[in-house]
């Protein structure tokens, strides 16, 4: 086909398609999935979430098992969010002294699950975090040194290290009958800090708003001493865009990541066993005779193999990568178009001017890639599309049984997790419920492009 | 005794396009006779096979009738309500056989079947006396009573149109509309189903249509030929008046006589009339055929000539012809 | 109008014999009974260079598949075929694409024999392609406008870069037959090239063949059931029955004085455009249906029909063809008492 002809026919097809609402919405899906696979480094907070999704270090400041941020529009007690502190103020303050401020504006009501102060630090480091309050208070809830490092990242936790602290700060502001209680309270260094100081706190905090101000001070007399990328780590309540798992991980990032896996899996097994079943289906039609006899006996073995029992052994035996589940899916779907190509292909066989092509002496190459594999296009394509989402439920089904690729993650994966983890009864329905629609979402985005475009192009009986 | 039972009044039948409206049938008019068989002769796109289905008040979607009358024994049937042209009229008093029927006979039923749905959609009788009629039949058309229970693909192409007009006949109409009946028949067979409708026709006193593109097969058949050219009638004559010693009137029909082949005389050369047939959505201004006659003159370029009568019972539509 | 007839032969069939076995079940191709179809049952002629060759014929005769023996798409069950003195009965792939050079095939139907998807332009490239003429693109132009020019395609331009459903059936036929020129071949095997299209336009085609062959000195092989257009057109016809050939000669011989009975049945069925025979039964001197291929009657193939029937016809062997003279053949063993 002339690249003149090839542009007047995709015009062609693209006026039609546009017609296709179905088609369209379809489109829109794909173009929006292949942008975010595009942009994944710049849209993910979490960007080697795929390779490292695994590595509970890459994970270990989140929260756990937080729902989604915007939760709390539907909530009229506002919980904290996830954040990173990263911008400070830095103040120098008496010589060898610097002092990091960090301004967190809040206004929840209720706490986070803790905080954290993050950096890389190198020598031997004294360091104070100060939190001073809109009320005025200043509370200096750590005081801590850093010993001997070596550039490594360090953490300190507000909760542990600022607990007597804390606790302290309280006492001076509740009753003294209350103090009792104080030592049972579930209310921990959150609370404390970031509630009213009043009496009666034991008995039910009230969150305090305003701008804090969280003063980390440094002391660098260790002549090796440095430090960099401090930060302050609210590990909120409610975090990020589709909250966190039990394992603390960010789900938008599984998601997202998962989301090119998805692509790949669906487009490369279906152009694969596609590209296979048609020949196939093309060869075994012209050869006819006892070429059609052998291959539709392949063929007839191949189909009646159930796909997902023997995925199933296939990973539990080998523990396959993700290139390997790939391989099996086109062994199994390849059969997909062979019956329907070669009856097609049958048909064209039978048309006259396949005979006048062979009168001219055309041989076997030419009449099968130049007469009949053109008008298999269109059948081929749409072939494609509707072989996509069965690929990727079943890569996701194996996944869902543990015996996926370890090294990426994918959706499938993400739902064993949840599952795995008695999501479903915790009610963290933020974990099983995106995957499982991206899933369905995808199936039908290639569906729907699917059934559009064999609208358009379907086999016709006749090929005129 | 012979009375009219067939008239066609200004007949106008259009195919409403997205293009626009093909006039495949603008203004034609002709009589029928009891034991008279008319010849709609044309090529294709003439209008022959609309005015087949026409007649039977069944035009193929988009088409429809934009004027004119059809009186079958006196009664127009263009406003009668469907239900009546079933009841009444057709396979009643008209029945058709259809071009390439004898291909549209279902595989998977046996003819007696077949021949019996027919029967029964329009008459209540007993199966024993239905059976008895479809034999009595096929017996007419010189089958079998075995045939019944035969499938059409056991039954050789001239076996199978014998069928079809075994089942245009049984509920005993008084014309027989046929399209191009023996088109896909060779050519012994073509004769032999010729020799058995003039038999036919004899028996039961029909009067035929007999709808075909081969002039040669209408001279053996046709008391009256009607030439039709791009919708309308170029010239209405007897058998004789058409292919008689003073050949025809109309220069088309003498172009198309002049096209057709001879067997038993030598022909030093074959004419053929250049250019094709017009386009029925715009067709040509004045006389239709006016682009491709080779006796053309001024006038025939801007008025379009009427069917007049030029001799008794012969009639044209051509300006050179009223000279 | 015709030349060639003492020409030197350009085609000769010897004994050819088509038979096909037709598909059956992978559990009765064990069974004994193998229904064999005689299509095509031991014919042999000869076609002269320069000369218009017609094969006669109702469907069931075997005409159709001669032509595709002739032309090599399917292979003879046993006889030869030689083409300018060479035996071309079995040849290898290389040689058979050398043959499909010279002998080119115009089919029935205008539109199914080419590639709707192909432009004009590509049809009449396509042969050029296949025989890798000329690799230049200026050149294929030069040819491909040339063929067109021959069919009476103008303005050449015109129609190159059309497809085929938007030319008319004769336009298409034109095409069709200027594919097989851009090849110059020797000899063109034309299956009915005129059964579907007009008759206005019929002639039109018949006459723009008959300038071709002129013009490039072709010889052609013209199968038809139409014995009308045959005596118009052809030179020489053989009329066939069941796959055999029952008369052989002139066609105006044949035509004027038939021998064969078959021959006479067929000539009396076909209509004349004359006056004066609305009332009349023809008189058919045949009877009944023609056999099945599968099921061949033995002796005369023809006896089962025929009115001259007599007990020899059935019980003796299949009669060869017998010369009349003046290249006159036929096959009738009782022609002397008929006539």
């Amino acid at each position: 086909m002339k690249l003149e002809d090839a542009a007047y026919r995709l015009r062609e097809f693209w006026g039609e398609f546009r017609k296709e609402t179905n088609g369209l919405v379809g489109l829109g899906i794909l173009v929006a999935a292949i942008l975010a696979v595009v942009l994944e480094p710049w849209i993910l907070p979490f960007p080697e979430a795929s390779s490292r999704w695994r590595d509970i270090t890459y994970w270990q400041d989140n929260s756990k098992s937080a729902p989604p941020a915007w939760t709390n529009l539907f909530t009229s007690r506002k919980s904290a969010v996830a954040l990173t502190l990263w911008d400070s103020r830095i103040e120098d303050r008496n010589p060898g002294e610097k002092a990091y401020i960090f301004s967190y504006d809040y206004s929840f009501s209720r706490a986070p699950y803790d905080l954290l102060v993050r950096g890389e630090g190198s020598g031997t480091i004294p360091l104070t975090v100060t939190v001073r309050r809109p009320d005025g208070n200043a509370v200096e809830i750590i005081r801590y040194v850093l010993q001997d490092l070596a550039g490594q990242t360090f953490r300190l936790s507000f909760a542990n290290e600022g607990r007597s602290n804390a606790l302290e700060f309280l006492r001076r502001a509740e009753r003294p009958e209350n103090s009792s209680l104080i030592a049972t309270m579930s209310y921990g260094v959150p609370e404390i800090l970031f509630s009213k100081a009043e009496p009666d706190f034991v008995k039910g905090p009230k969150p305090l708003t305003g701008r804090y101000e969280i003063e980390v001070t440094a002391g660098f007399t260790d002549a090796r001493a440095s430090l960099e990328h401090l930060e302050i780590v609210v590990v909120g309540r409610v975090s990020g865009i589709l909250g966190t798992d039990s394992m603390k991980r960010d789900i938008f990032s599984g998601v997202v990541a998962g989301l090119k896996w998805a692509l790949l899996i669906g487009l490369l097994t279906s152009i694969v066993s596609v590209l296979v079943g048609v020949f196939y289906g093309i060869t075994a039609a012209y050869f006819g005779g006892r070429v059609d006899s052998v291959l539709m006996l392949i063929f007839d073995y191949f189909i009646s193999l159930p796909v997902l029992p023997i995925l199933i052994v296939f990973s539990a035996v080998y523990k396959p990568s993700i290139w390997t589940i790939i391989a099996a899916l086109i062994l199994f779907f390849w059969v997909g178009p062979v019956k329907t190509v070669r009856s097609m292909a049958l048909q064209i066989k039978e048309e006259t001017y396949i005979e006048a092509a062979k009168a001219l002496g055309a041989g076997h190459g030419r009449i099968i890639f130049r007469h009949m594999a053109p008008l298999l296009i269109p059948y081929s394509f749409a072939s494609m599309a509707l072989a996509v989402p069965g690929a990727i439920v079943y890569e996701s089904s194996v996944s869902l049984l543990g015996l996926g690729d370890a090294t990426i993650v994918t959706w499938g994966q993400i739902l064993h997790d949840a599952l795995g983890s008695g999501a479903v009864l915790s009610g963290l329905w933020w974990w099983v419920v995106p995957p499982g629609l991206l899933i369905a979402v995808m199936g039908m985005t290639f569906a729907f492009l699917g059934f559009a475009m064999d609208k358009i192009l379907h086999p016709k009986l006749k090929t005129r | 005794m012979s009375e009219t039972i067939l008239q066609v009044k200004n007949l106008k039948l259009y195919y409403h396009t997205s293009k626009g409206a093909v006039k495949a049938l603008d203004d034609v008019s002709f009589d029928l006779k009891t034991g008279e068989t008319l010849g709609l002769v044309g090529e294709s796109g003439c209008g022959k096979t609309t005015m087949g289905t026409g007649l039977l008040r069944m035009p193929s979607p988009p088409g429809r009738y934009e004027g004119g009358q059809i009186l079958v024994e006196g009664r127009d049937i263009l406003p009668l309500p469907e239900r009546e042209i079933r009841k009444d009229i057709r396979w009643e008093k008209v029945s058709m056989v259809f071009q390439g029927a004898m291909n549209c006979l279902t595989p998977v039923y046996t003819i007696g079947k077949q021949m019996m749905e027919t029967l029964q959609e329009h008459r209540s009788m007993d199966k024993a006396e239905a059976q008895d009629l479809i034999k009595e039949y096929l017996g007419y058309v010189g089958l079998p009573a075995d045939v019944t229970s035969r499938y059409p693909h056991e039954l050789s192409g001239g076996m199978k149109q014998r069928v079809v007009i075994a089942t245009a006949l049984f509920l005993k109409p008084r014309l027989v509309i046929l399209d191009e009946p023996t088109t896909a028949l060779d050519v012994i067979v073509q004769a032999q189903i010729i020799n058995l409708l003039k038999k036919l026709k004899k028996t039961f006193d029909l009067s035929f249509i007999f709808i075909t593109h081969d002039l040669a097969l209408e001279a053996e058949v046709s008391d009256r030929i009607c030439v039709m050219y791009a919708g309308k009638i170029a010239e209405l004559g007897t058998n004789e008046q058409i292919y008689g010693r003073s050949g025809p009137a109309h220069p088309y029909t003498e172009r198309l006589l002049a096209a057709t082949p001879r067997l038993r005389r030598k022909v030093e050369s074959l004419s053929f009339i250049p250019g094709t047939p017009p386009d029925l959505i715009t067709p040509p201004e004045g006389c239709r055929f006016h682009p491709r006659c080779h006796k053309v003159y001024d006038r025939c370029r801007v008025e379009e000539p009427p069917v007049r009568e030029i001799e008794p019972g012969h009639l044209a539509a051509c300006w050179r012809c009223f000279e | 109008m015709s030349n060639g007839i003492d020409g030197d032969v350009i085609l000769r069939v010897d004994d050819l014999k088509k038979h096909f076995t037709p598909h059956q079940g992978f559990l009765q191709s064990f069974g004994k009974t193998r229904k064999l179809v005689r299509a095509v049952d031991g014919i042999s002629f000869e076609i002269r260079r320069g000369e218009i060759f017609g094969l006669i014929g109702e469907s069931g005769s075997g005409k159709t598949t001669t032509g595709k023996l002739v032309m090599k798409l399917i292979d003879p069950t046993s006889g030869r075929i030689l083409f300018n003195g060479r035996d071309v009965t079995s040849i290898g792939r290389q040689e058979a694409k050398e043959y499909r050079r010279q002998v080119q095939m115009i089919f029935q139907d205008p539109y199914a024999s080419m590639n709707p998807r192909f432009k004009i332009r590509d049809v009449l490239e396509e042969p050029l392609e296949i025989h890798r003429i000329t690799a230049d693109r200026k050149e294929r132009e030069t040819r491909i406008i040339r063929s067109l020019t021959e069919v009476k395609l103008t303005p050449p331009e015109d129609f190159m870069g059309r497809f085929p459903h938007m030319l008319s059936g004769g336009q298409r036929q034109r095409v069709a037959t200027a594919r097989t020129l851009i090849l110059n071949p020797a000899m063109l095997v034309a299956d009915e090239p005129v059964s579907m299209i007009d008759l206005s336009t019929r002639a039109e085609i018949l006459h723009m063949m008959k300038d071709v062959q002129r013009d490039l000195g072709l010889t052609y092989l013209y199968i038809t059931h139409d014995l009308s257009t045959a005596r118009y057109f052809t030179d020489r016809i053989a009329v066939m029955y069941l796959g055999r050939i029952v008369e052989m000669g002139k066609a105006d011989d044949i035509i004027d004085r038939p021998a064969h009975p078959y021959t006479r049945a067929l000539i009396e069925a076909v209509p004349e455009p004359s006056t004066g025979q609305v009332d009349v039964i023809k008189e058919l001197p045949i009877s009944g249906e023609i056999p099945s291929p599968s099921n061949i009657p033995p002796g005369c193939r023809f006896h089962t029909r025929c009115p001259y029937m007599k007990p020899e016809c059935k019980e003796e062997a299949e009669p060869e063809l017998m010369d009349l003279g003046g290249g006159h053949y036929h096959a009738c063993r009782r022609w002397k008492e008929i006539s």
